[in-house]
């Protein structure tokens, strides 16, 4: 699953540290979505859409797998 | 704790400082009193310690969470406990010829390590979904893996071919042990610094 999460964080100037904070994640586990390595649970994906102020399909995007 | 939190990599250090120290005391009283045990414990130390300086230097210096803050105010001062009794407690047991006191003396060590148990429990619930996964597969590996050398010593104990003494101790630290590699092994395969 692709996801815009690298470029919305760097919009708000935030660090992955700074992000995993507010979800109330690790920082590895940031990291980890925003590289592809992991596909977060729904309700981490809409914690992600909420501090972003964001609808969860403008971030997250199924690509092949839909 | 007023101050900058204790991250990761500072952790290692200090555990790995206090190993390496404890393991040259050891070491040297263990030689001095021709204590063959305190020796060989002390060599023990040497290593981990040095395995833990090592992994300091590949880990990132970020903060502990506060899970993992909690979960280090509870494991060293049961894992102290358990070698305080290891040291000063159980070697009684060849002085006491009571079949109840020996029982409970025999299983004093083990209270200890029910409050490392605890912590690891409440470590890896209230840690976060992908952190989560990780134990579990770490978890895995390490039953099934300790499963399978206990399984197959315990065919060769039957058979004769190996004498197994007290082999039935090493299991829960071996689980512990294989568990921390595979641990370090699987976060590996998800890290990576941030860019």
């Amino acid at each position: 699953m692709n996801n815009r999460l690298r470029v919305l964080r760097a919009e708000h100037g935030w660090s992955q540290a700074d992000l995993a904070e507010r979800l109330d994640v690790s920082r590895q586990t940031v990291n980890a979505i925003e590289t592809g390595k992991y596909d977060p649970s729904l309700p981490l994906a809409f914690r992600i859409a909420r501090v972003f102020g964001s609808p969860i399909e403008s971030i997250f995007d199924p690509g092949d797998q839909a | 704790m007023n101050g900058k939190p204790m991250s990761k990599r500072g952790l290692l250090r200090w555990t790995g400082g206090i190993a390496v120290l404890l393991g040259v005391a050891a070491l040297a009283a263990g030689m001095i009193l021709t204590w063959p045990t305190l020796r060989d414990l002390g060599i023990l130390g040497l290593v981990l310690g040095g395995v833990w300086l090592l992994f300091s230097l590949f880990t990132r210096d970020e903060p502990l969470r506060a899970p993992q803050r909690r979960y280090v105010r509870e494991f060293f001062p049961a894992i102290v406990a358990y070698v305080v009794i290891l040291f000063s407690v159980w070697p009684m047991l060849q002085h006491v010829h009571t079949n109840g006191l020996r029982v409970l003396i025999a299983l004093l060590p083990v209270l200890p390590i029910v409050f490392v148990v605890r912590a690891m429990v409440r470590l890896v619930l209230a840690s976060d979904e992908l952190e989560r996964r990780i134990q579990l597969q770490a978890i895995s590996v390490a039953s099934l893996s300790v499963g399978l050398v206990s399984l197959a010593l315990g065919f060769m104990a039957a058979a004769g071919v190996v004498l197994l003494k007290n082999a039935l101790v090493l299991v829960l630290p071996a689980m512990f042990a294989v568990y921390g590699i595979a641990v370090w092994w699987i976060r590996r395969g998800y890290d990576g610094g941030e860019p």
